[in-house]
């Protein structure tokens, strides 16, 4: 009993011992002292949470009120050197309106797995063209291009699965990506699901200081549909601020031998860090009937405050139709948020 | 089988065309010049902008990437200034240039800091660095710095070649150094002058050359100058009695026109790195420049 006692009075003694108040700034200066170059070579003041953003976007529609639409709650960080998790949890609104909680995306990325090749895994947005792989706050316009929500998916493409990238040493970008992924099963036409597969190919080339020349080669594919996408977008640097990028693509599905195409282009002019102003043509075959071809011009004027904060207005006039729509979007963000290059 | 051929091919071409000098990339004019002048013709220098672009607004382009995944060694500003480049190194797959590998080059790193924020920041500070004020190599004295750092690193990945890039190191650190008490006797008349800037981008510069900015024409960093605030610095610049306008070639020049004219003072357009304007091709033709506009446009 005594050396029980004796046991717990010793290690209440070291704890309060070792609980005196600790000087903050004196610990710090220790434990640079210990690891000097590790610190230094920090790229950030030694602290180890990860990254922590929101991104909302309030959107007012014709005849319908401004609300909310989406919402992302952000967390990235490194897990191991050249390891990195990226998970983006989502509030938007369902069929009826209400907000629901969703996980948009959460995947690990090996940049640099073995010579040259990495891989991602988790839940991803599919890295079909140029758009598709993106997060909405990142695109130019308020909604998606219609041959993409027509025939990859309303809300974008994604799997859950794992994807493979290849850089090849060469003096110019050229990247080849796999991925096996599982959707959601479902019976609807030309929606994919189980299990698909991914391919992309893409290359890009500095044609001066001053412009760059991009292109793809993209393809998805189940056991009922096959989806391939081309993309080329050449982008301008006229001035130190100003931008203009012109960006194309063109898909081609093929499901139950039902085949169909549809494309868009978009030219958008970045006067200054501030403000920037787009055209986007669209046309897209209807999977569901044939000879049934919608076409879409749409402009849009974007005021940027910050890299994530922009107020934005849109208008589109559906050349079949007839008719028209305008929307008013504002996204903002707090704190740190990044993308992969794309 | 031809396809295997084919990427067997690309393969090889591809790697025997990475021998030869060291390839240094960097993210600005300035570095890519100074690492030249040390380096000299053994390594082969790019860098991922020109000396014109606004260095708060590049875009990470693919053909970026591709540059960073040959480079021997990758030197950055660092501080947050050319954060582009985090998502180009992730996608380089460069295991010789990652954080904390002899190839990659914080110039940052040794630099002593101006206007480290405080407490907490948000966006109602405007666009705040969290590290400091990033634009250190406006003051030449940091140019002999980074040139340590790059010198390191040349060291590091290429021992051999230790005693050449030594010698090129300290006749480039000579030559600045007569720059600078050529500049410095230069300015001499001129100490003590209060300035205005557009940007919160000369402090270092400011300080080295004995400017005292009172004030910029942007309200807060990256935010741009309401008419309010411009009628303000005008009054400012009477009150105070403010002597000159420093802005960049990309910066908002008219509202620094309206100012300067309004005001009855100069405003001199200086470039804020090498290759930025007409006459300005390396890093010390920065300071030539920015002396010869003072003294000749600046009344004492």
């Amino acid at each position: 009993m005594r050396i029980i006692i004796a046991f717990l009075f010793v290690c209440m003694y070291s704890v309060f011992t070792v609980a005196q108040p600790i000087n903050l700034a004196q610990l710090a200066q220790t434990r640079i002292a210990q690891s000097e170059d590790v610190y230094k070579l920090m790229r950030k003041a030694p602290w180890d949470t990860p990254d922590f953003s929101f991104i909302g976007m309030i959107q007012g529609n014709t005849g319908q009120p401004v609300r909310l639409n989406e919402a992302e709650f952000v967390v990235q960080g490194y897990l191991y050197p050249s390891v990195r998790a990226d998970v983006f949890m989502t509030l938007s609104r369902d069929e009826v309106g209400q907000l629901a909680i969703g996980i948009e995306e959460a995947f690990m990325t090996a940049t640099n797995f073995y010579d040259n090749f990495g891989f991602k895994l988790g839940t991803k947005r599919i890295e079909f063209g140029k758009i598709n792989g993106l997060h909405p706050e990142q695109w130019g316009f308020a909604t998606r291009p219609t041959v993409l929500g027509t025939f990859l998916a309303d809300d974008g493409l994604t799997g859950e699965g794992l994807s493979v990238d290849y850089l090849f040493p060469l003096p110019f970008f050229l990247q080849a990506q796999i991925g096996s992924w599982q959707a959601p099963v479902s019976d609807e036409p030309g929606i994919f699901s189980g299990a698909f597969y991914s391919a992309r190919l893409s290359t890009s080339f500095a044609l001066d200081n001053n412009s760059e020349l991009s292109s793809g080669l993209n393809g998805v594919f189940d056991n009922n549909t096959s989806v391939y996408g081309l993309d080329m977008t050449y982008v301008l640097y006229p001035g130190s601020s100003s931008r203009l990028k012109f960006l194309n693509e063109v898909l081609y599905s093929v499901s139950n031998n039902v085949k169909r195409w549809g494309a868009y282009s978009y030219l958008v002019y970045k006067f200054d860090r501030y403000w920037e102003t787009g055209l986007r043509f669209d046309m897209s075959d209807s999977l569901d009937a044939e000879n049934d071809r919608s076409k879409m011009l749409t402009g849009v004027v974007t005021h940027s405050l910050t890299e994530t904060s922009k107020f934005r207005v849109q208008s589109s006039y559906d050349l079949d139709k007839k008719s028209s729509e305008t929307i008013v979007q504002v996204i903002f963000g707090l704190g740190p948020h990044s993308h992969a290059i794309n | 089988m031809r396809l295997i051929n084919l990427f067997l091919g690309i393969l090889f071409v591809s790697s025997t065309l990475q021998a030869g000098p060291l390839q240094v990339v960097t993210s600005t004019m300035d570095l890519a010049n100074i690492a030249a002048s040390i380096g000299k013709d053994r390594v082969s220098v790019v860098s991922l902008t020109s000396g014109a672009q606004d260095l708060h607004q590049v875009d990470a382009r693919p053909s970026m990437v591709a540059r960073v995944h040959q480079a021997d060694i990758v030197v950055r500003i660092g501080m947050d200034l050319d954060s582009w480049m985090d998502s180009i190194m992730d996608a380089a797959k460069n295991p010789r240039a990652r954080l904390g590998k002899p190839g990659y080059v914080d110039a940052s790193l040794h630099i002593k800091k101006l206007q480290i924020p405080q407490g907490k920041i948000d966006g109602s500070m405007g666009d705040i660095h969290i590290f400091g004020n990033p634009h250190y190599w406006l003051d030449p004295e940091n140019g002999k710095v980074i040139a340590k750092s790059i010198l390191d690193a040349l060291i590091a990945i290429s021992p051999q070649e230790k005693a050449f890039f030594v010698h090129n190191y300290t006749a480039y650190v000579q030559e600045l150094d007569g720059k600078i008490i050529n500049w410095k006797s230069a300015l001499k008349p001129y100490k003590g002058m209060k300035i205005l800037t557009f940007h919160r981008g000369w402090p270092y510069f400011a300080e080295r050359f004995g400017f005292s900015v009172l004030g910029e024409i942007e309200p807060k960093p990256g935010i741009p100058p309401s008419p309010g605030h411009l009628l303000s610095l005008i009054a400012q610049v009477k009150r105070d009695r403010i002597q000159f306008i420093i802005a960049a070639p990309y910066d908002n020049l008219r509202a620094c026109e309206k100012v300067a004219k309004d005001a009855g003072i100069p405003l001199l357009v200086l470039a804020t790195s090498a290759g930025g304007m007409t006459g300005v091709v390396n890093y010390t033709d920065i300071f030539d420049y920015s002396v010869k506009q003072i003294t000749t446009k600046v009344s004492l």
